[in-house]
């Protein structure tokens, strides 16, 4: 029996077992494997913080010492851009003004005034195919509470999509890229009464960092470079967030029309992504104010 | 009265440390062919091979933990709600340990050639079982399509033993030459684990 109970194999069949138990429990909701990891968490983030520091410490002074050149042409297109963004801007000045009197009389609403905009850095990126969950260092403690069955959008500086926020800790939140299999936004093509489809994420294109059109109507004509935008149906994104540009469409089989399409986002390349919240009615909290202070004034 | 480790204990702490830092901040800049080193895997994959079995699996369910801690994966659920699960980190990490430990043991010799090959059967290993996972769940839970075998074989199966190989060569100087034993420690070491089958051990 003792030599039963100290023999590698057997070890290693009683862990598994545990280790599927707890994987099982996992997927039950609100389990507590979860809660479990928090604290390890909370431990190892410093940590990882200053590793990525001290990494982001390193290529800064690298790049500082062989940019150089690069950033000095860099420094001239870039005074060539805002001469002509300074332009463009005052011409704008004036569109906000024109704008601004025709929202008041035709009483148009701001896309994402509803919205708060949380900015926050990325940690941590996805380790593989598996692994392939991005964190950010924005969690309850800023603003990012997540309830059951909610998610917030996730944009990058450009408001790109990201993807959204799944789960939210006191000071970190793990993000799902809308590369991943497990991604499904609703979106339109970005025209006065652009076709709805589905934008999800696809096993085979997000290698290439693409993503699949599914849902399409067979008599929509789409066509290459058509501009996709969240529809906002669902209510978990706002409505106009540019999601990308599709890239070929299918129509062989008329039932199953499919696109491809190319994402605005490099996940790669992301450093800051901003997380939209949606800001709590004010109508109904004030509601909820008087009535609280009028039940406050009977007593 | 045996002596606290603590040659052993700092060197795993640091290697660890720096493996899961490494991989989970600079995986975009590591990026080769749209894969990326998995050096938690095979940092666990060598330590199991060149240090034994108790080794391996410390470092795997350490390793894991934090996988699952940081990026763990995503999945949908049953009843169509996101999940992110806990423990595939560490039962992957566990299993790497496990097999790799006992790579080249009874007639073979284990040796730093061999670990390459342990490396690279660990993970087709972990992908080819990774795949069938991700077809069982598209196909039965989301109904959605199934990738192609071909394009996996030459897109992320190849590619990814290819950069493991790579990213295992300076993980094989730092087990065996720096640390955590002294390399006359690790020759004892691999004759107290011959007679106590658990395989031989390294041959320089």
């Amino acid at each position: 029996m003792r030599k039963l109970l100290t023999s590698k194999w057997f070890i290693i069949l009683v862990t598994v077992l545990i280790l599927i138990v707890i994987i099982g429990v996992g997927f039950i909701p609100g389990s507590p494997v979860r809660q479990v990891l928090k604290p390890v968490s909370g431990l190892a983030s410093p940590v990882q913080g200053f590793v990525k520091n001290v990494g982001d410490m390193i290529g800064d002074a690298r790049s500082a010492l062989f940019d150089g050149m690069a950033i000095r042409e860099e420094n001239e297109k870039l005074k060539e851009q805002i001469a002509q963004l300074q332009y463009a801007l005052t011409q704008s000045e004036e569109a906000a003004i024109r704008y601004e009197e025709l929202k008041e009389a035709l009483h148009i609403k701001d896309t994402f005034s509803s919205y708060d905009v949380y900015g926050a850095a990325i940690l941590s990126r996805d380790a593989d195919e598996w692994f392939s969950v991005i964190r950010a260092d924005a969690g309850s403690r800023d603003g990012v509470k997540l309830g059951s069955g909610q998610a917030y959008a996730v944009v990058d500086v450009d408001m790109s999509l990201v993807g959204r926020v799944i789960e939210a800790d006191e000071s970190n939140s793990k993000i799902l890229t809308l590369m991943h299999e497990s991604f499904r936004v609703s979106c339109k093509v970005n025209e006065v009464n652009g076709a709805y489809v589905t934008c999800c994420g696809d096993a085979n294109l997000k290698k290439d960092g693409l993503c699949r059109l599914t849902d399409i109507d067979p008599d929509v004509v789409l066509e290459e470079g058509d501009v996709i935008v969240t529809s906002g149906e669902g209510g978990l994104f706002p409505e106009g967030i540019p999601v990308g540009t599709v890239v070929s469409v299918d129509y062989s089989d008329p039932l199953n029309v499919t696109a491809t399409l190319k994402p605005y986002i490099d996940v790669s390349q992301l450093k800051d992504v901003f997380i939209m919240i949606p800001v709590a009615d004010d109508s109904a909290s004030t509601d909820a104010t008087e009535q609280t202070s009028a039940e406050g004034g009977v007593q | 009265m045996s002596r606290f480790p603590f040659r052993k204990v700092i060197a795993y702490t640091v290697y660890i440390i720096l493996v899961f830092c490494i991989q989970v901040s600079y995986s975009a800049e590591m990026s080769i062919w749209g894969q990326i080193p998995d050096l938690m895997l095979v940092f666990t994959v060598l330590t199991a091979y060149f240090h034994g079995f108790k080794d391996g699996v410390i470092v795997g369910l350490i390793l894991g933990l934090l996988r699952d801690c940081f990026c763990a994966p995503c999945v949908t659920g049953l009843d169509g709600q996101l999940v992110v699960t806990g423990g595939i980190g560490l039962l992957v990490m566990f299993l790497a340990a496990s097999v790799a430990s006992s790579f080249f043991t009874g007639r073979m010799k284990r040796n730093v050639p061999f670990s390459f090959v342990t490396v690279a059967a660990v993970t087709m290993m972990y992908k080819i079982a990774g795949f069938l996972l991700s077809v069982m769940w598209l196909s039965l839970v989301q109904h959605s399509g199934v990738p192609d075998i071909a394009d996996f074989i030459v897109r992320s199966l190849l590619p990814q033993m290819g950069l493991n190989i790579i990213a295992a060569i300076p993980l094989v100087f730092l087990l065996i030459f720096i640390g955590p034993y002294k390399r006359s420690k690790t020759k004892g070491k691999a004759e107290d684990r011959i007679i106590s089958g658990e395989g031989n051990w390294v041959t320089y």
